[in-house]
């Protein structure tokens, strides 16, 4: 392929970055706005690519004169047959704005009816934003997800970038003392900017991970949650007396009591690696990983190769010896067109070697090579088969 | 501002920043639409630059801000390419410009692509399709239109950034088609 692989934009990229075009084409920004717009850019050179596209197609779209061959009055009567009340804008959950401004407004929040002054509107949105709207919002505020074959690059307000895997959803809340991420599934590799003032703290369900300056990748699954430092030193601490429901970790952090005994140790900890361990706490360094289970047991610590764990940020599946259907799972991570086992004797063959993620077809010869399957596609899935 | 600062020694340069908007989309919708495989590099570069500079610097017009960061990336780009050999003059960004503007093949290509989406996008939404016509190519305003179809000015910016973003995905999928 000599075409270079650019990953295809993001529902949730492509309503911002819509969203932001309109309300430009629209006329005045506030100064807030435009303060958000640039923060947003800033986020991702996807943002970037997104709205110069958008920018680019906008003007090509002026060709639709010659096709688009209606009188005003037709496209008015053809609108209005069409009952779709609310349409479908992808996700709605989308938070629309950049983790650097918390607080501010998004560019669709401005409600403006024509016929009311803009400072009025504006001064009612900034009203609306500092009410705080409601917890729903709070929450979702900041909330960054992917889909099946998505991945996006995110550069955080302090500076840490972030690089989130297929079917992963991560919230950012930033605060004086400490910066919290939450990650509610899925995968991500943090490359951490160093503020010895806020340590940096992941949180899945049964696990914390705390750093100061490092890189470091957290893959959230079901039953564990695997940690790996490519980097410096993290903590690893399980929180697993926090609940009995999973769910429970998901509220924001200054919530949980016990959180905030673990920052107060995270901060100590951190500086003084060779200090006072909490019970359950772990340090890993360059190359360590561990896996900690559902119940919060924390597996002892071990090395791995760390290119083979973030293979996975240059659009690479490595596979050393694992059993077909965690092969299956781990790729239809990345692609719509799911792979099915339709055959139960062939689940627990291993496989080895090094597929491209965003081309099941590399994966699909590798198997054939090895002529223990049969695969057979059809319009909506591939199948797997003894042979 | 550093790049600001810079002399424009080229008129189209100045052209670009005073446009800053219509000419920079033509060129942007040419390399693209040829699948130029420095698109991404690009992209870092403008992401890059809108990293360093300080907010209150670029606020003041956002939009047509990042539109004079990224033609002053194409501009140095041109001139790194000239400098490498690769091409002659810095007149090339502007020719490749009429050339996009002009060549009718292209020209028909663009709009037959956009013919196509269009009538993708009348099936699935014909109320983002008519806001789309209606504002691209009609030019009335979304005030005007959100009367007319008896909806809310709100939604009616909904509908044209469906249209939108209904564009980018085709183009897209042509673009992994292709």
């Amino acid at each position: 392929m000599i075409r270079p692989l650019v990953a295809r934009l993001s529902n949730q990229i492509l309503d911002e970055a819509t969203s932001w075009f309109v309300e430009f084409s629209e006329g005045e920004l506030s100064h807030l706005q435009r303060q958000q717009f640039i923060a947003w850019l800033r986020t991702s050179p996807e943002h970037v690519r997104a709205y110069l596209q958008i920018s680019a197609h906008w003007e090509e779209a002026r060709t639709l004169r010659r096709s688009a061959t209606d009188e005003i009055d037709a496209l008015v009567a053809l609108a209005r047959t069409d009952t779709a009340e609310v349409i479908s804008l992808g996700l709605q959950e989308a938070p629309r704005q950049s983790a650097s401004l918390e607080g501010a407004a998004h560019p669709g929040s401005r409600r403006q009816h024509p016929k009311i002054k803009r400072w009025q509107v504006l001064a009612a949105s900034v009203v609306a934003v500092s009410a705080g709207i409601g917890y729903w919002m709070a929450l979702e505020r900041n909330t960054y997800t992917t889909d099946t074959g998505e991945q996006r690059s995110l550069t955080l307000a302090d500076g840490t970038t972030v690089e989130l895997n297929a079917q992963s959803k991560m919230r950012v809340s930033f605060h004086s003392h400490e910066r919290d991420i939450s990650l509610i599934r899925g995968q991500a590799l943090f490359n951490v900017a160093k503020d010895p003032a806020r340590p940096f703290i992941v949180q899945t369900d049964r696990t914390q991970v705390r750093a100061v300056g490092t890189q470091f990748d957290v893959y959230r699954r079901k039953e564990e949650t695997t940690v790996t430092v490519l980097e410096g030193t993290v903590a690893v601490v399980p929180t697993a007396r926090v609940g009995d429901d999973p769910g429970a970790t998901l509220i924001p952090a200054p919530a949980l009591p016990m959180q905030q005994k673990h920052v107060t140790e995270a901060r100590r900890g951190v500086q003084e690696p060779a200090g006072a361990k909490s019970a359950g706490e772990m340090f890993l360094s360059a190359g360590d990983q561990t896996v900690v289970s559902a119940k919060g047991a924390v597996a002892p610590r071990h090395l791995v190769d760390t290119t083979e764990v973030t293979a996975w940020s240059r659009k690479q599946i490595v596979l050393r010896s694992r059993p077909l259907t965690e092969v299956v799972a781990e790729f239809n991570r990345y692609n719509t067109k799911q792979i099915v086992i339709v055959d139960p004797t062939v689940e627990s063959i291993h496989v080895s070697g090094v597929f491209s993620s965003s081309n099941p077809q590399s994966l699909l010869r590798g198997l054939k090579s090895l002529g223990r399957f049969t695969i057979r596609e059809t319009p909506d899935r591939i199948e797997i088969s003894a042979r | 501002m550093r790049f600001l600062s810079l002399e424009p020694k080229h008129s189209f340069v100045t052209a670009l920043e005073k446009s800053h908007g219509h000419k920079l989309r033509q060129y942007l919708a040419a390399r693209m639409r040829n699948a130029a495989s420095d698109v991404p590099d690009l992209v870092q570069e403008v992401f890059l630059r809108l990293l360093r500079v300080e907010d209150h610097e670029a606020i003041r017009n956002s939009q047509a801000y990042l539109y004079t960061v990224a033609s002053h990336v194409l501009h140095q780009y041109t001139l790194r390419r000239a400098a490498a050999g690769e091409t002659a003059d810095l007149t090339d960004i502007a020719s490749e410009l009429e050339r996009a503007d002009a060549d009718p093949a292209s020209q028909l290509e663009v709009e037959q692509q956009f013919e196509q989406i269009g009538h993708g996008l009348r099936q699935e939404s014909p109320r983002a399709y008519a806001t789309l016509i209606l504002h691209r190519c009609h030019g009335l305003s979304l005030a005007e239109i959100s009367t007319r179809l008896g909806v809310s000015y709100s939604m009616t910016k909904k509908y044209l950034a469906r249209a939108l973003k209904y564009i980018e995905q085709q183009m897209e999928n042509a673009k992994e088609a292709s």
